[in-house]
């Protein structure tokens, strides 16, 4: 794992003490982030989301997230950034997207 | 085993700058990642530290000793990262033929243990710099016998070896006849250079092929190409030195470039890898080469050789074309690109030509249908546009012929007007990574899907 992506996960963690991440075999990183809010809309307070950085990240953008709507299972979410700019974006950026993802809309 | 320390263009620049300013004696610390194959022991420099006048004890013309301190936190930084330290000085009496003197050989008897016991599992070096000549000496982990470095290369707009004082060059490349109307335009040290420059091709369609068969001709002697694909009969039209019985007896890509190359050169070595450049043990046999054509028609291949280049400071020669019709007999839009990737230059993610979103699609499993591809138009003549210019980079790249050509430039060909120009490389924000892995190394690990947990000999402690 690059060492600017470490740091872009420790930062995460800062904001979202409940992150976890693991590195893969296949240089993808898994990132867990635990009691997202969500609004009334979607029927329930929190959720917990998973999101993968794929390999070649930052270069490569994220490509979608899972949350376990029901709370068990993982659903998947194809959302993608409309732009993504390597040396700008970061893990703290991308969760805060997908948080915005659910602000914007609606089950 | 060919040992070798490599320099980007500007950081050599800037190195011998300073140590050759002026009368007295200079000194830098060098640092930086290893790319270490059973073929070669390339130190490659990624920080230059030029040291200050109060970064030494006592200096003149012919002698210097640096205080202690200065070099303290070089190689507690080098510790920290796992890099290999390189001291290098100056003799500003000297011209050609610059050498280590016995004092220089007394002070690194002393330096070099001290080094090895900080960071035990990296080799380091010394250097000197004359003002026409160099000489550079390394050291094994835990060897206390330095060996002669067989050469300084210096990796920017051309490729140019520094033979040191200590090595005899080898005269070994004999020219042949097939070769006289290319020594008239490059001379016989031209030609030399290019027989004795070890290329790697990745991925052998249409334009690869193409792209091999030229660097044969050109008196290429040794290659690797890696591809992990069949001929089919719907490929044959474009990939050159492809047989009928080629596609019915399935053979691989591979083989059939090994058989083109043998039957334009019976002497020359070709080394096929059957496998994707996803996978890292393929990724890492490029380390063996002095310059890598990438030809292959993904992103996720171009985000791997990408970096290489960085990491490695391997210059990667990018050839892309892409044709796609609206409709049979109706091309929507085509084009070809043809990119230099060298150290000192934006890499493909800074100028944008690694699309990210493309990226995730690919790297996504859900983005492939199993066993099917997409089919875009390909022509054999538009391929060849795109590879002859690619060898012609490569040529370039050896000899500096295009004495007029714009640096930091790509050519694009746009195959509907039927134009080629030059684009600027040049970017206001870097995409940072590129930096980060630069000169690194086996120090990082490549992005390839599929890896393995590798430890280079040297982490080994050779």
């Amino acid at each position: 794992m690059l060492e600017s992506v470490k740091i872009q996960l420790d930062e995460a963690k800062k904001r979202y003490s409940s992150l976890e991440s693991q590195e893969m075999q296949d240089s993808t990183v898994h990132v867990v982030v635990k009691d997202i809010s969500l609004p009334a809309r979607w029927g329930r307070e929190k959720v917990n989301i998973l999101t993968v950085l794929p390999t070649g990240y930052p270069q490569a953008a994220p490509n979608g997230f899972s949350a376990q709507m029901d709370g068990q299972n993982w659903s998947g979410f194809c959302y993608r950034p409309a732009s993504w700019n390597p040396a700008r974006e970061s893990v703290w950026k991308w969760i805060k997207l997908i948080e915005r993802f659910f602000e914007e809309n609606s089950p | 085993m060919k040992r070798m320390i490599t320099f980007t263009q500007k950081d050599f620049e800037v190195a011998y700058s300073h140590l050759l300013r002026g009368k007295d004696e200079e000194a830098a610390f060098f640092t930086g990642g290893l790319g270490h194959t059973a073929e070669r022991l390339n130190l490659l420099v990624r920080d230059i530290t030029l040291v200050p006048p109060e970064g030494f004890i006592e200096k003149g013309r012919a002698h210097l000793t640096i205080a202690p301190e200065f070099m303290a936190p070089i190689i507690k930084k080098a510790r920290l990262n796992n890099l290999c330290v390189i001291s290098a000085h100056s003799h500003p009496f000297s011209g050609a033929g610059s050498a280590f003197s016995s004092i220089d050989d007394y002070g690194d008897d002393l330096l070099i243990p001290k080094i090895q016991g900080r960071v035990p599992n990296r080799p380091h070096a010394t250097m000197v710099f004359g003002r026409s000549s160099l000489d550079a000496r390394i050291w094994e982990p835990g060897k206390l016998e330095s060996l002669q470095v067989d050469a300084v290369r210096v990796v920017g707009e051309t490729i140019r070896d520094i033979i040191p004082t200590n090595v005899t060059p080898s005269d070994s490349e004999e020219l042949q006849e097939m070769h006289s109307r290319q020594i008239l335009a490059f001379g016989e040290q031209g030609q030399k250079k290019i027989q004795s420059t070890k290329v790697a091709v990745v991925g052998l369609g249409g334009a690869g092929s193409l792209a091999f068969q030229q660097l044969i001709h050109l008196g290429v002697a040794e290659l690797i190409v890696i591809d992990d694909d069949i001929i089919e009969e719907t490929n044959r039209s474009r990939i050159v030195g492809s047989r009928p019985e080629d596609s019915t007896k399935k053979r691989l890509k591979i083989e059939v470039m090994e058989r083109l190359g043998h039957e334009i050169n019976p002497s020359v070595k070709i080394r096929p890898i059957k496998d994707s450049i996803n996978n890292i043990s393929a990724a890492l046999a490029l380390r063996d080469a002095d310059v890598i054509f990438c030809c292959t028609d993904n992103f996720s291949s171009r985000l791997i050789l990408n970096r290489f280049g960085s990491q490695y400071f391997i210059p990667v020669i990018d050839i892309g074309i892409d044709i796609q019709a609206k409709e049979e007999g109706k091309i929507r839009t085509a084009g070809g690109r043809i990119t230099v990737l060298l150290p000192d230059v934006p890499c493909l993610s800074c100028i944008g030509l690694l699309n990210p979103q493309a990226l995730a699609m690919e790297n996504s499993e859900q983005g492939y249908v199993s066993g099917m591809k997409i089919q875009n138009p390909s022509v054999i003549s538009l391929n060849g546009v795109v590879a002859s210019l690619g060898a012609t980079e490569f040529l370039n790249l050896l000899t500096g012929f295009e004495l007029r050509r714009r640096s930091s430039t790509y050519q694009v060909y746009d195959i509907l007007k039927g134009e080629i120009w030059r684009e600027s490389m040049e970017v206001a924000e870097k995409c940072g990574v590129c930096d980060e892995v630069k000169g690194l190394g086996d120090n990082i690990e490549l992005p390839c899907k599929k890896k393995r947990r590798y430890e280079s000999p040297a982490s080994r402690g050779l």
